[in-house]
């Protein structure tokens, strides 16, 4: 342990010598550090699993006889609990769409069930499942330092909100566990989203104050809208067929999820008008009133066509996989939306209105704070 | 009459109402894409490449949203090459995560949705994998390179820049500026749709370390901060597109060398 101190401490000597040019850097330089050993940490962390994992040391593939699969045989060794160092043989079979198996390489790691003999003999092993979770922090490391790297001090902040948001939502989903009302858990939770959010990205001022605001009032809107409209038409026509295997009333889960989803389009949208309109407010404070609710139409109205594309793209690519799958299986192309798209076309339909009523409000909203301020000298 | 009709009338009105003759565009445009997307994949189902035909559904997209309703000039050309570029380059990095990470296709908590598909089927799920990761941010990249393209533009035309390279570095501030709402836009939308799949995973009573390791919930995780790296790339590359396509006609040969230089 101490060793890893002493590391740590010249690495941050190294980082103090070579970057006296300001705090930031020595922040990310210590950002680095932390990410890097997180990285060694998890590489090497079949330890902390109770499930055996295995590390394949080699593979042979051959055809299956009048099959159009094929078989793996492996060879790994274990790499945790009791048996670990131990080599064992494993088999794997590959069909050719490799939807619901894959196919194994050498150093690949494997969770895996073992069967013993009162000899402490292993009698037989299954692959149960492929360990994951080390590519995911690559990933996620390959994430933070490009966004470190091109949007410094403003890629930190994003990088703060995401972490912040992950945590929020893995409260209220805690909250919900324990029988909490998920509707109104999914409200304070949006509130929380709303703030942080906005708060870390842009700072507290008016323009935040307003985006804030707006997208309170925004959300809430569209989602009353969104539920009257389901009340209207009885519900007729969502097929919760993608939500079938949960034992619980879908609908509820349901309108959480749009009110979340809208959340994010309008919270984007409220902060780039309210943002927009104290800039051309600021360049020229003498703009009578009603050009300046002018042009931050013409810009709510050129950003509305991108965001509400941008949302159509985000929800329908989760579906493609399953709806080419319906397809190869030769189902009829309505039957195909009906199960697979209902929900997403709902959540597009549900989130672009979200993105159109927002645009009035926000600049409603931001042009009364700003008259509170010196509009009304012109006005 | 169903909850989509009404939504869809609810949505037309409100576009036409608030957005006079470019929310009729917007609506429209959102059924070109939705028709897009209908052709890619019966495309793909019948054993098109699905990484070729993600690079030509970007590109008739990047159309549609650019030069359809923002017209054909050097804002939108230069957003439109930007976004092809990290389009490329993005599906170099996915298709890399994917096949490593081994998260095409379903998991075996999905088979009972399955039980009466055939899974003996001539489509590779990593290519589809890709194909949906990048479908999935190309609207936040659009939205991001027309917004730095057209703000550098202004800047270019009232001559707020002193020297080609200040603009280069407005164009990388404005993208910063945006980055992190655009974020929140993917995640919350990710998120509201990968709700369900938490829940349900929880009840089944399943460890944070199950969940990381299970390919869907994996999947996910993959998705949000590959649309991260996209959203993070588009930044400079717009900012240097655009700078080298604004000073092109004005100087002529002599800044395209520049550009070529850098």
């Amino acid at each position: 342990m101490q060793k890893v101190f002493l590391i740590i401490h010249r690495l941050k000597e190294i980082v103090n010598k070579q970057f006296r040019s300001g705090k930031l850097t020595y922040i990310f330089g210590m950002l680095l550090i932390v990410l890097l050993a997180c990285l060694c940490l998890i590489s090497n962390n079949e330890s902390c699993y109770q499930k055996t994992v295995a590390k394949i040391t080699s593979v042979t593939e051959e055809t299956i006889p009048n099959t159009q699969n094929n078989r793996q045989t492996i060879q790994a060794i274990i790499m945790n609990g009791k048996y670990m160092g131990k080599e064992i043989k494993l088999e794997n079979t590959i069909s050719n769409s490799q939807a619901l198996d894959s196919r194994y390489n050498v150093n690949d790691e494997l969770f895996i069930n073992l069967q013993d003999d009162k000899n402490k003999q292993i009698i037989s092993s299954e692959i149960i499942g492929f360990k994951r979770d080390n590519y995911i922090a690559y990933v996620a490391l390959i994430f933070a330092v490009l966004i470190l790297l091109i949007a410094q001090a403003k890629g930190l902040r994003s990088l703060l909100t995401l972490i912040m948001n992950i945590i929020i939502a893995s409260i209220i989903l805690q909250l919900y566990l324990h029988g909490y009302n998920l509707i109104v858990i999914a409200s304070i939770a949006s509130f929380l989203f709303i703030l942080t959010s906005l708060i870390i990205v842009s700072g507290i001022n008016k323009k935040t104050l307003s985006a804030i605001l707006s997208t309170i009032v925004g959300t809430l809107i569209s989602i009353l809208l969104t539920i009257i409209i389901f009340k209207i038409t009885d519900s007729n026509g969502i097929h919760y067929e993608e939500m079938e295997f949960l034992t619980t009333p879908p609908e509820p889960i349901f309108i959480s999820e749009i009110l979340l989803g809208t959340l994010g389009a309008i919270m984007d949208i409220a902060i780039t008008i309210s943002s927009s309109i104290e800039e051309i407010y600021k360049k020229n404070p003498f703009i009578e009133k009603k050009l300046l609710l002018n042009s931050a139409m013409e810009i709510g109205k050129d950003i509305m066509g991108t965001m509400t594309n941008t949302l159509v793209l985000a929800y329908f690519s989760g579906s493609i996989p399953m709806i080419l799958l319906w397809l190869k299986n030769d189902y009829p192309f309505s039957e195909i939306i009906n199960i697979n798209l209902s929900l997403e076309i709902i959540r597009i339909l549900t989130g672009s209105i979200g993105i159109v009523i927002s645009i009035p409000i926000t600049i409603y909203i931001s042009s009364i704070l700003l008259k509170k301020q010196t509009i009304g000298l012109s006005s | 009459m169903s909850v989509e009709y009404l939504l869809l009338i609810t949505l037309f009105i409100l576009m036409a109402i608030i957005g006079g003759k470019r929310g009729i565009k917007a609506f429209f445009s959102l059924w070109l894409i939705f028709l897009t997307l209908f052709i890619m994949l019966i495309m793909i189902a019948l054993n098109s490449n699905p990484l070729k035909i993600t690079v030509l559904v970007s590109i008739i997209i990047g159309i549609i949203t650019l030069f359809f309703i923002n017209g054909f000039n050097k804002k939108t050309l230069s957003a439109f090459l930007s976004v092809i570029f990290v389009v490329l380059l993005t599906i170099l990095i996915v298709y890399k995560i994917v096949a490593e990470a081994k998260i095409q296709g379903f998991s075996n908590e999905q088979s009972e949705t399955l039980a009466y598909l055939s899974l003996q089927i001539k489509l590779d799920f990593t290519k589809i994998v890709v194909c949906e990761f990048l479908i999935g941010l190309l609207g936040a990249i659009i939205d991001i390179s027309i917004s730095i393209a057209s703000s550098m533009h202004e800047i270019y035309i009232n001559k707020l820049f002193t020297t080609k390279r200040s603009l280069l570095f407005s164009g990388i501030e404005i993208g910063k500026d945006i980055l992190g709402t655009m974020i929140n836009t993917l995640l919350f939308a990710f998120i509201a749709e990968f709700m369900t799949l938490v829940i349900w995973f929880s009840k089944l009573n399943y460890s944070i370390t199950d969940m990381l390791n299970n390919k869907v919930f994996a999947s996910e995780i993959f998705q949000i901060l590959c649309s991260g790296i996209g959203i993070v790339l588009i930044i400079p590359v717009t900012a240097f597109v655009t700078n080298c396509i604004l000073f092109v006609g004005n100087h002529g040969s002599k800044s395209i060398s520049q550009c070529k230089k850098k």
